[in-house]
C-alpha cells in the first residue's frame, strides 16, 4: 500500500489480487443479491484508492481493508435495512450452545463433503449479522480474536463469544 | 490438538471448499483503471508541479527583490523619509505646498504678523524709545525691500506647514516678550481704554519706516496741533473728548490717529516692527549711512553716522566723516 501511495500501480495490482477474493466472498455472504454485494466491493476499493494519501501503516493491511468493509456494510445496513441492524446486537441467548463433545471430522467421500459444505454454507447465511462477521472474518483469513475486535470496533470479550456462538451453530448444523 | 482447534480446521476446510466466489474479470478492470486513473494525475501534479511552477515562483521573487535593490541604487533621495516631527505636532503634515498655496499662505501669514506687529508698536511707543533702539526703527528703503524680500523667499519657499507654524510662533514669542519688557523701560503705559496709539501721518509725506523715533515723534506733535480741532468736530464723545483735552498733544494725536488711520498705520509699521527685535548689522547701517551721503541728504547721515559712533563707538568710520562736508 505504501509503494502505490508514492505511485507504484503494480502495488496496488498485487494487492487487488491478494484480497480480492475474500472481500468479494464477505460481502456475498452478507449481502442479499449479487449486485448488491458487487456495490459493496466497489465502494470499499474505490474508499480505499481514494484514501491512499492519507493512509499510515498503524496495522496490518487486511485489518485496514476489512474495518473499512465493515463500516461500509454497516452504513448499508441502517440505509437499506435499519431494522437488519438489530442483528448486530448480542441480545440472542443461545440456548443450544451446549457443549458438544463429538468433534468434526470431514466426510471421506466426495458426495458427503459437498453436502456438508453446502449446509455450512447455508448455516453461516442464517447467522445473525454480527456473528456471521465474525465467523467469516475467522474463517476466511484466519484472524485473531483481537484482529476480528479491531474490525468490528467491540470489545475483544464481545467478539470472543460472537464467534464462539457462531461456530457452535455452524457445528451443530453440520453434525445434524 | 483439542476439539476446538480441530472443529475450527474442520469449519474452515469446508468453508473454503465452498466458497468459491471471486469478483468478475468486468468489476476488476474497472477497480484497477479507477486506481490508476486517480493514481496517475497525483503523481503526476507532483511531477509536474516540480516541473516549473516552484522554479517559477523562485524565479518571480529573485526578480521583484533584483528589481527593489536597482531602484534602490539609482535613487535614495526619492526614497529619503522627512524627519518626523515631535509627538505633539504629529497631527501636522509635512506636505510641500505648491507655488500658489505658498503665496497664499504668505499672505495670510503676513497679515497676522503685521496685527501683532501693531501690538508690539503701540506697547513700545507708548512707552518710549531709548537712544539705543533708535538706529533700529529707521531703516532705509533698500534695507527694507531686501529684508521683505527674504521674508517674501522665506515664505514663498516649499516648506512644511511645520517649519511656517514654528517660524510664526518664535515671531509672536518675540513679539511678546517685547511687550512684555516694554513698560519697565519707559514711562508707565496708558489704560486700554485710552491706550494711545502713534501712526504715521500721510500728509506728512514721509513714511515712518524712514524717520527716526524723534523725527517721528515731532512729525507727530505737528499733525498734533493740525489735526486737534478736526478731532473734536468728528464727533467725539465727551469722555474722549475730556480725555483727549486733558491729555497731551501727543497722546490726543495718538487716539485719533488710531481711530482713523489704523489701516494705514498697519502698511508703514509692519516692516519697522519686523526690525525693532533684530538689530541692524554694523555693515547695513554703514551702507545705509553711504547711501544717505550718496543722495546729498548729509543731515540725516550725521545723524546717523552720531548714533552709529554711539552704538559702536570702537568702529573706525573716520572716511566717512570725511565725505560729509
Amino acid at each position: 500500500m505504501l509503494l502505490y501511495q508514492q505511485g507504484d500501480q503494480a502495488a496496488f495490482e498485487t494487492l487487488y489480487q491478494r484480497y480480492k477474493d475474500v472481500l468479494y466472498r464477505y460481502f456475498v455472504r452478507h449481502g442479499s443479491d449479487r449486485h448488491q454485494s458487487e456495490e459493496l466491493y466497489q465502494e470499499v476499493w474505490i474508499k480505499l484508492i481514494n484514501s491512499a494519501a492519507r493512509y499510515q501503516p498503524k496495522a496490518k493491511f487486511k485489518t485496514y481493508l476489512f474495518t473499512i468493509a465493515h463500516n461500509t456494510l454497516i452504513d448499508f445496513y441502517r440505509k437499506i435495512k435499519p431494522t437488519q441492524v438489530v442483528e448486530f446486537n448480542d441480545t440472542e441467548i443461545a440456548e443450544e450452545l451446549t457443549n458438544n463433545p463429538t468433534p468434526l471430522a470431514l466426510p471421506e467421500d466426495e458426495f458427503t463433503l459437498k453436502q456438508k459444505t453446502n449446509q455450512l454454507m447455508q448455516a453461516i447465511q442464517e447467522l445473525p449479522a454480527n456473528q456471521k462477521e465474525a465467523v467469516l472474518l475467522h474463517l476466511e483469513q484466519d484472524l485473531s480474536v483481537e484482529e476480528i475486535a479491531e474490525i468490528t470496533q467491540v470489545k475483544t470479550e464481545t467478539a470472543k463469544s460472537r464467534l464462539r456462538y457462531a461456530k457452535n451453530k455452524l457445528k451443530a448444523a453440520i453434525q445434524s | 490438538m483439542s476439539i476446538e482447534s480441530q472443529d475450527d480446521q474442520v469449519l474452515a476446510a469446508l468453508y473454503k471448499k465452498g466458497a468459491k466466489e471471486t469478483p468478475s474479470s468486468e468489476l476488476d478492470r474497472k477497480i484497477l483503471d479507477y486506481a490508476t486513473k486517480e493514481n496517475a494525475p497525483a503523481h503526476g501534479d507532483s511531477h509536474f508541479g516540480g516541473g516549473w511552477k516552484v522554479p517559477l515562483s523562485l524565479a518571480a521573487s529573485v526578480l521583484l527583490v533584483f528589481a527593489i535593490l536597482v531602484q534602490l541604487d539609482q535613487s535614495p533621495e526619492q526614497l529619503e523619509i522627512p524627519p518626523i516631527p515631535s509627538s505633539d505636532k504629529s497631527d501636522l503634515k509635512s506636505v510641500p505646498m505648491d507655488e500658489s498655496t505658498a503665496d497664499n499662505f504668505s499672505r495670510s501669514i503676513g497679515d497676522k504678523l503685521d496685527t501683532d506687529r501693531d501690538i508690539g508698536f503701540e506697547a513700545e511707543e507708548s512707552s518710549g524709545r531709548t537712544e539705543t533702539q533708535a538706529p533700529s526703527a529707521t531703516i532705509p528703503s533698500k534695507l527694507e525691500s531686501r529684508k521683505k524680500h527674504e521674508l517674501k523667499e522665506t515664505m514663498s519657499r516649499p516648506e512644511t506647514t511645520l517649519e511656517k507654524s514654528q517660524q510664526y510662533d518664535e515671531y509672536r514669542l518675540n513679539n511678546e516678550l517685547k511687550m512684555q519688557q516694554a513698560p519697565a523701560e519707559g514711562p508707565p503705559v496708558a489704560s486700554p481704554g485710552t491706550k494711545p496709539k502713534v501712526s504715521n501721518v500721510p500728509a506728512s509725506g514721509i513714511t515712518r519706516s524712514t524717520k527716526t523715533p524723534e523725527h517721528m515723534h515731532e512729525l507727530s506733535k505737528d499733525a498734533a496741533r493740525e489735526r486737534k480741532p478736526s478731532a473734536s468736530k468728528d464727533g467725539l464723545d465727551s469722555a474722549n473728548g475730556t480725555a483727549v483735552e486733558s491729555m497731551t498733544p501727543e497722546r490726543a494725536i495718538s487716539v485719533e490717529s488710531n481711530q482713523t488711520q489704523q489701516t494705514q498705520a498697519r502698511e508703514d509699521v509692519s516692516f519697522e516692527e519686523e526690525t525693532d527685535f533684530s538689530p541692524i548689522p554694523v555693515e547695513d547701517w554703514l551702507l545705509m549711512i553711504e547711501q544717505l551721503i550718496a543722495k546729498r541728504d548729509y543731515a540725516e547721515a550725521t545723524r546717523q553716522l552720531e548714533k552709529f559712533k554711539q552704538a559702536h563707538p570702537k568702529v573706525n568710520v573716520e572716511d566717512l566723516d570725511s565725505k560729509i562736508p
